[in-house]
């Protein structure tokens, strides 16, 4: 059964003009899709392209102009669900020093679960647990500020998961860390995935990054173009060229030297196998 | 317009608990119209190195001159080293503050002493060289949207003429088409405008593609100083270093590892499918 | 350059002070400022600085960061010590120099100002060395909730204070590399007459105004994805103990001001000598 459901979802923002008149701008555009619960979906497109907006579409954030955003069989547009969808769905944001209430670590992920009201030793439990699962339970009793960047992302995620959701939401989480930063993030989200069974929606548009996911969906001008696994994505290549996507250069050395007649795996995405491959068959020969 | 740094040594808060030793005994030459990349993790000093190039961190020790300019002087002309060498923070967008893209652009070279009628034409012929249309000029930056911005913001920058120009990771946070933009400036610039390019990288495959020399700087120090391909080579180092080894690399890597050495230069995808096809041995 | 502004702030240790409770120490404090402007004699601030030592001992913080503190104000205080000097009229002229006067009186005043400003300075950052900003925000809206029934939003203002110490440190990185930037671009913050300086910094203020403005709305995002709604249903993770320090703390402080303000309360009944009576408590 689908977790989430988007059925002909539009929202535009209003954009003022010169006159005190103002014009609307497409942010999502008649976008239909199901989100599995427990599967790892990746959104892309380049920037601009409407899917940070679609994030916001997911936890009531943003409430669709036209269409229904459905999670867990509760409509978002019902301002009673409000509360309880935000819970289900847990968000993290780009930019890691933006996203912190206050400076110390275990307070600022105790944030959400007491807005929600819940008895305070169970909030300390779910604090450490959530720690637990990013794998910062030592920096507990830290201030927030001598963290590196992908240590922040990782307690943004703990102050998500302290909620209990049932979703995690990734709005471009990696997309202002190094590559250190970027690779315990994923790493942390990707064990979540697997070990909690946590539904994921890793929003990006780092080619790289989709990878591992179960379902690619990409957008371009608001509308969805295309969603399948990533090795189908990534077969279409002209078609992530038009929307100004890049799929990762070992894919695209495999696809070309297969398409030219080489028995390599299209598929194979690491570099050294496939040169290894390369030199076998020149060898064969 | 040369670099030269020698016995370059830098500690942060010297003489509290906090002290850093951010730069070790750094040695770096880099010579007109270089294309140079400058890697290393985060907190290994390669900032702390490139800000030390137009004074925005004074020498503690060593010596340092760019061009003519001696930086180990106590009185350095200020205005001047700052007008050759241009530096583009990570995300410049930030900086941009005037009512105007035409007014934003002028700010450096107004500060460095441009006389007025020059200003104008620099402003125009900078926004044409990052690829932006005159019509912008009258325009809030603002309302741009977030790639137009860095580009006027890089604009700012080249409108002061540097010689060499330093960008702090000019593609972070861009997507796909917005670093092709970028790196394909950038190079153009080097390439056609002469201009020695000093580009501060966490992209490796950027990097590989792009540059002529690569300065890896660890813990303070720069450990290595190479082309990148003969760089990458050294896999293992490379990856203990927490730097990861860019594809096209790997796969000349293990095509080397086998003893199939391929002689062109190669960097991006197209040319090692070409040169590899070309091998034709390749079974059907 | 705005990195070494360390002045009161937060010292990490595990003394005595430190671990006393934060509303305590809150209070204390309060009563100790009071307190100061209740000792009049010289002989009653070598008692508080006794009495400061004690403190400064149990709370394990170095005497040079305690002493920081009052290097952070002392422009001021060297002005309002050179105004007392020169404009206090009294009975023992000291110096006379052209239209100078200086007098015993003044001198004597002069000195008391000083270390009464020094103490009332010395004593809050010793709060702010051994209490986290966290839990000070904690320990004001714990105080401060009985308000709540006069309709004052303690929660709020609590949370206001605890996003902007949270929200600082990044703010004043921002700061210094919009600082950094425009100097690469050549601007110049040092040199011109104050009004030029004052242009100077438009071009730091614009960026960082819009920066604010983005991070406040990323903020609220964030905030509400969290689910905050403000106060109600609230609950809090921290909860706040006493424990036998406090109860040793208090006795401390209150033991010596009761002396203080039973010793300024009996001044008059002394039977001293006018001429005598600064020396004593």
């Amino acid at each position: 059964m689908s977790l989430i459901k988007l059925t002909d979802v539009s929202y535009s923002y209003k954009v003022p003009a010169d006159d005190d008149s103002y014009t609307w701008q497409v942010g999502v555009k008649d976008v239909s899709l199901e989100i599995e619960k427990g599967s790892f979906v990746a959104l892309v497109g380049h920037n601009g392209c409407g899917k940070s907006t679609l994030a916001k579409l997911l936890n009531g954030l943003f409430i669709p102009h036209n269409g229904t955003v459905e999670v867990d069989g509760m409509t978002t547009d019902d301002p009673k669900n409000i509360f309880k969808i935000r819970s289900t769905v847990g968000m993290v944001f780009q930019n890691p020093d933006n996203q912190m209430v206050t400076s110390i670590v275990e307070e600022d992920i105790a944030f959400g679960p007491e807005n929600l009201g819940v008895p305070q030793k169970e909030i300390v439990e779910r604090v450490k647990w959530a720690l637990d699962k990013v794998g910062m339970s030592k920096f507990a009793k830290n201030t927030t500020t001598k963290l590196s960047g992908g240590q922040k992302q990782r307690i943004a995620i703990a102050g998500a998961l302290a909620m209990h959701p049932q979703v995690l939401v990734l709005d471009e989480s990696t997309a202002m860390l190094d590559p250190q930063g970027r690779k315990e993030v994923l790493e942390v989200v990707h064990s979540l995935n697997k070990e909690e069974n946590m539904t994921v929606v890793l929003i990006t548009h780092f080619m790289e990054e989709v990878l591992g996911a179960d379902k690619v969906v990409v957008m371009n001008h608001g509308q969805k173009v295309t969603e399948g696994t990533p090795m189908e994505v990534f077969s279409r290549s002209q078609l992530l060229d038009e929307v100004g996507l890049k799929i990762p250069r070992t894919i695209e050395l495999a696809r070309k030297l297969n398409s030219a007649g080489w028995d390599v795996d299209v598929n194979c995405t690491d570099a050294t196998e496939l040169g290894d491959r390369v030199c076998q068959l020149l060898q064969n020969n | 317009m040369s670099i030269v740094a020698k016995q370059l040594n830098f500690i942060y808060n010297q003489g509290t608990p906090f002290e850093k030793h951010a730069l070790r005994d750094v040695n770096v030459e880099i010579g007109d119209g270089e294309f140079v990349a400058i890697v290393g993790h985060t907190g290994s000093g390669k900032t702390t190195f490139v800000q030390h190039l137009n004074a925005l961190i004074r020498l503690q020790s060593g010596s340092l001159t760019v061009g003519d300019i001696d930086l180990t002087q106590k009185k350095t002309d200020l205005k001047r080293l700052r007008g050759m060498v241009g530096m583009v923070f990570q995300y410049p967008e930030y900086q941009l503050f005037a009512n105007t893209v035409e007014e934003d652009i002028a700010f450096g070279p107004k500060n460095i002493g441009v006389d007025k009628e020059k200003i104008e034409t620099l402003v125009k012929d900078s926004l044409e060289l990052v690829g932006m249309p005159l019509a912008v000029l009258k325009k809030s930056p603002f309302d741009l949207s977030g790639g137009e911005k860095r580009r006027v913001a890089l604009a700012g920058v080249l409108a002061m003429q540097p010689k060499v120009l330093v960008l702090d990771e000019p593609t972070a946070g861009l997507d796909p088409n917005g670093k092709r933009e970028i790196l394909s400036l950038v190079k153009k610039l080097n390439r056609e405008k002469g201009i020695t390019v000093i580009m501060v990288s966490h992209d490796m495959n950027e990097v590989f593609e792009n540059v002529d020399r690569v300065i890896v700087f660890n813990q303070g120090q720069v450990v290595h100083d190479l082309p990148p391909r003969e760089l990458f080579r050294k896999q293992q180092d490379v990856e203990g270093m927490n730097l990861e080894v860019p594809y096209v690399a790997q796969f000349l890597n293990a095509l080397e590892s086998h003893g199939v050495v391929l002689n062109q230069d190669i960097r991006t995808v197209d040319e090692a499918f070409a040169a590899v096809n070309a091998l034709k041995g390749g079974s059907k | 350059m705005f990195r070494d502004i360390t002045f009161g702030q937060y010292y990490p240790s595990n003394s005595f002070v430190h671990k006393m409770d934060a509303r305590i120490k809150l209070v204390l404090n309060l009563l100790y400022l009071i307190g100061i402007f209740f000792v009049v004699s010289f002989v009653g601030f070598a008692w508080i600085t006794l009495f400061l030592l004690i403190a400064i001992f149990a709370s394990k913080v170095p005497l040079k960061n305690v002493l920081k503190s009052v290097k952070g104000i002392l422009f001021l205080m060297l002005f309002m010590i050179v105004l007392n000097v020169f404009f206090t009229k009294g009975e023992n002229l000291l110096v006379k120099w052209w239209i100078f006067e200086i007098y015993a009186e003044g001198l004597i005043f002069a000195a008391k100002m000083f270390l009464r400003l020094s103490y009332l300075v010395i004593g809050s950052s010793l709060l702010t060395l051994t209490t986290t900003p966290v839990d000070l925000t904690h320990a004001l809206e714990s105080l401060l909730k009985p308000l709540t029934w006069i309709k004052v939003p303690v929660h709020d203002l609590a949370l206001i204070m605890s996003l902007a110490l949270s929200l600082i440190p990044s703010l004043i990185n921002e700061t210094d590399r919009i600082i950094r930037a425009q100097k690469a671009r050549g601007a110049d913050f040092d040199t011109g007459g104050l009004i030029k300086r004052a242009k100077a910094f438009v071009p730091i203020l614009i960026p960082l105004l819009v920066s604010s403005f983005r991070r406040a709305e990323e903020l609220a995002f964030a905030m509400n994805s969290r689910c905050y709604e403000g106060s109600t249903h609230r609950t809090c993770m921290r909860v706040m103990k006493l424990s036998w320090r406090d109860f040793v703390g208090t006795l401390v402080v209150i033991l010596f001001f009761a002396a203080v303000f039973t010793v300024y309360a009996t001044q008059d009944t002394w039977g001293l000598s006018e001429g005598l009576k600064w020396l004593y408590f």
